[in-house]
């Protein structure tokens, strides 16, 4: 099965470019395009100058020096953070999507757009253990407005996930929104994935409706998780992959900013209404929910999830969390506040 | 009256079905145990051995009452067993042709179609009807002496364990991969919504043992019609004896009989004998016999008992104390090994929440009260969603077969549920309000250091950690070296095994969860 699958993954562009070249041809900034670069060229610098000569190749291979060279001139700007504050959650993420530029400017018409909350854990809304359902509701609805011709919900789960689904509410927004709900459960529903740039992960199945999508939207909860300190948008992620998934726990932050290489999500929009702040990530004592009433958005989920990771609430810099510091050391994103510009709103 | 109770069978074998494939669909109108809180059987025998009595075994002293009544209509018009086992008896034999003028003396020709052997019931056989008494008396005996053993011998104990632990999940199985092969997920994923799929994989421990137990059933009926409530029921045995002076008699008009011998051939509990004499108390008012009588020499009404002679195969007095005197022996057998407490057998095993330990009244329940309130229906196991909930076999030792068992590394007990205390039919396994059963402990977990993956493989695992559903977690991470080594605190851990079912190590989960001894709860 490997072999099969293997010379596909090889194929495939750096998944998270295609859509992005695309949609931000007619755009002002290829923001995107100029962090991915800058990281190309760090990751290119650092393996030369440590004498791993073998890292290089993908650097040198791929698209990395035409697009270098096209976009270096480009005047570096601020990563966009959007965060609002509000006593409705559903409220609250509209107007972050449209802080961003509104959600037309990520999904377009007769798009299959996914969206990935948490809906690990067996546990009520209330108790902060997954995605409240209100905001991927909120989502949904967006998506579908802008044109879009399906919108999936997919998640594995690491309880039952039929069971999650039902008990973190999301059955029941499902339905009222319309959208689909995927449960990844059989080993089928993956791919066998290659990542060029992965440092720990070099190969790991990937779920295929991830891979076919065409705007992925990240809607994690923030957390406290025993492991990572924190759960956000990059730990996410880990609910899109099948195999053995206990195994990602050794050098979890190197293996999960390895993940971000290649999934990359058009928009991450982190649930911080409530928030779990101890006993995570599956909670269960509504004492250790606080209520932040913040909904974080961002292109860039390095930056997004350094925002979430200084939250009050949870009294920790964005360097204490293994894998915003690997993201960061890869250059995958933005981790310093000073470079972000922070679009501020309360409705 | 042939047709009202077939219909009526065929209503109560289709509710039977209902309540065990969609217990939620009729939640608010039926208990989803009603066929066992209204079995008599089991409800006397529960109620002796437990030493109590619930509100809910009312159903059974309704059936009872109807017996006393009417005779044994339960076995005739409702027994979903009795049915399956007519149903299949309809597949199998061929179709009775009865050509012909039949006349008198007709039994030589005999128009049934049947072996002639058939009949002509030899004493032998006669005598055969005895073991169902004895079976019911070695149960009540038991029962006597706190021994609860009548779920391995009730008819519906019997069939629901083997259509809901065996064919079912057989099915389910075969149904889910069969849409597999041909790419229908889609479709089993809408069956599953609708709760005809299971949405795990459902296995039960020793589930071919429930298959071979219907199986047999089903085979002996091929030898003689309704062969298990002729000889062996014990629930029959117990409505046989409640229904001697019933009202609702089997009456015979000899001077209009021309011996044909129908009511032979189509009796299913062969209630004819070829002198016309008439093993009453066997009768299950089906109404066969009257259906099939030529000359409308039968029938089954409200009328005094006749001049026929009446045979009922009432054990005699010498059988009954030489029986009650080695089912007493037995007893201590089968419950202690040899006598002794320390039996290999006696190994605690992880009840479900509630069955065994400190109540919150303060009073820790045993094994052995558990046991001997434990009918062995299996509606505990078949409700449980994570399939954790599974049967004993000889495991514990014959007084534990069939009885439930938690198997973490098959399922957790789900935090969120507390399903197995509400069907359970005689409170077994109590039924806990939510919250009660969130703090209900089972068992407590040990981490085993020599295979927990950090300790043995110097790696981060957090798997057990992660997943603890206890609000405030009974895992604890110990950092030390940048690794986290987890321990458990024993005082939160309420054992619903999750972190053993998660355990990454392979085989024996390197964090297991076992009783505690009495007292240190």
């Amino acid at each position: 099965m490997k072999t099969k699958s293997k010379p596909k993954g090889e194929k495939l562009p750096i998944r998270a470019s295609l859509p992005l070249s695309s949609r931000q041809a007619g755009a002002k900034a290829g923001r995107r395009e100029f962090l991915r670069t800058a990281a190309l060229i760090g990751v290119g610098a650092l393996s030369l100058s440590v004498g791993l000569l073998g890292k290089s190749k993908h650097a040198n291979g791929e698209t990395a020096p035409p697009a270098k060279e096209q976009k270096n001139q480009e005047p570096k700007s601020k990563v966009q953070v959007a965060v609002v504050t509000s006593d409705k959650p559903e409220k609250a993420v509209v107007a972050a999507i449209g802080l961003m530029g509104g959600i037309e400017k990520f999904v377009k018409k007769g798009q299959v757009v996914v969206i990935k909350p948490n809906v690990a854990w067996e546990k009520p809304p209330e108790l902060a253990a997954s995605t409240n359902p209100d905001v991927v509701a909120a989502i949904i609805k967006e998506c579908y407005r802008a044109g879009a011709k399906k919108v999936k919900v997919v998640e594995r789960s690491c309880q039952n996930g039929k069971t999650c689904f039902d008990i973190c509410g999301y059955d029941k927004i499902i339905k009222e929104t319309g959208a689909e709900r995927v449960i990844l459960s059989e080993p089928g529903d993956y791919t066998e994935t290659e990542f060029p740039e992965g440092k720990e992960i070099k190969s790991w199945p990937i779920a295929k409706e991830i891979l076919e999508c065409d705007v992925l939207i990240n809607v994690p909860i923030a957390k406290n998780h025993g492991l990572s300190k924190l759960t956000l948008s990059i730990k996410n992620l880990m609910g899109v992959m099948g195999g053995r998934r206990s195994e990602l726990h050794h050098k979890v932050g190197q293996k999960m900013a390895d993940v971000l290489t290649r999934i990359r999500p058009h928009l991450t929009i982190i649930d911080a209404y409530r928030v779990l702040v101890r006993n995570g990530p599956t909670g269960g004592n509504p004492k250790d929910v606080v209520l932040v009433k913040k909904i974080i958005a961002s292109v860039d989920p390095v930056a997004a999830d350094a925002y979430a990771a200084e939250l009050e609430a949870f009294k920790l810099k964005a360097k204490d969390i293994p894998y915003i510091q690997a993201a960061y050391d890869m250059g995958l994103g933005e981790m310093e506040m000073k470079n972000m510009e922070i679009l501020e709103k309360t409705v | 009256m042939i047709n009202l109770r077939r219909i009526s069978q065929g209503l109560f074998l289709a509710l039977f079905w209902v309540l065990l494939l969609f217990p939620a669909l009729l939640e608010k109108v039926i208990p989803i145990n009603l066929f066992f809180i209204s079995n008599p059987l089991l409800a006397i025998a529960t109620s002796i051995a437990g030493s109590f009595f619930l509100l809910v075994f009312l159903a059974a002293v309704v059936v009872l009452i109807a017996t006393i009544f009417l005779g044994r209509v339960y076995c005739g018009w409702v027994c979903p067993l009795g049915t399956t086992m007519d149903i299949f008896g309809k597949i199998t034999k061929p179709k009775h042709k009865i050509t012909g003028t039949p006349r008198r003396g007709a039994f030589c020709k005999n128009p049934g179609g049947e072996n002639k052997k058939d009949l002509m019931p030899g004493p032998k056989l006669q005598l055969l009807r005895q073991v169902k008494y004895y079976i019911l008396l070695v149960i009540i005996l038991a029962a006597v002496f706190g021994t609860n053993i009548a779920g391995w011998f009730d008819p519906i104990t019997i069939a629901f364990k083997s259509f809901a632990l065996s064919l079912y999940p057989a099915v389910d199985w075969l149904l889910k991969g069969a849409f597999g092969m041909l790419g229908l997920r889609s479709l089993a994923d809408s069956l599953n919504n609708i709760g005809l799929l299971d949405s795990n994989k459902v296995l039960f421990n020793g589930s071919i043992i429930f298959f071979l137990i219907l199986l047999g059933i089903l085979l002996l009926t091929l030898y003689k019609s309704r062969f298990w409530c002729r000889y062996l029921c014990p629930l029959g045995a117990l409505l046989a004896i409640f229904s001697k002076r019933r009202l609702l008699n089997l009456i015979m008009s000899k001077n209009l009989c021309i011996e044909c011998y129908r009511c032979e051939s189509v009796c299913k509990t062969g209630v004819f004998n070829n002198d016309l004499s008439l093993n009453d108390v066997e009768c299950i008012q089906c109404f066969a016999c009257t259906h099939k009588c030529a000359k409308s020499s039968i029938s089954i009404k409200f009328a005094k008992k006749d001049e026929t002679e009446r045979i009922s195969m009432l054990p005699q007095r010498r059988g009954l104390i030489v029986a009650s005197a080695l089912s007493i022996l037995a007893v201590p057998l089968l419950k202690r090994g040899f006598g002794t407490k320390k039996s290999i057998y006696n190994l605690p095993r992880l009840r479900p929440p509630g069955a065994v330990g400190p109540s919150p009244e303060g009073k820790v329940i045993t094994e052995d009260e558990f046991l001997s309130k434990c009918q062995r229906c299996g509606e505990c196991m078949k409700i449980c969603p994570t399939n954790g909930l599974q049967p004993l076999m000889i495991e514990n030792g014959l007084y534990g077969m069939f009885s439930p068992v938690l198997v973490p590394r098959i399922g957790n007990c789900r935090f969120y549920c507390n399903k197995c205390g509400q069907v359970c039919p005689s409170k077994a396994i109590p039924p806990l309000e939510l919250a009660d059963k969130q703090e209900w402990k089972i068992g407590s977990a040990f981490v085993d250091s020599t295979r927990c993956i950090p300790y043995a493989d110097r790696k981060d695992c957090i798997m057990c950690h992660e997943f603890c559903p206890v609000p405030e977690k009974a895992i604890e991470l110990d950092e030390k070296d940048g690794l986290r080594y987890p321990h458990v605190v024993k005082e939160r851990c309420i054992g619903c095994g999750l972190c053993e079912k998660v355990c990454p190590v392979g085989g024996i989960a390197a964090i297991r969860v076992y009783t505690l001894k009495d007292g240190e709860y």
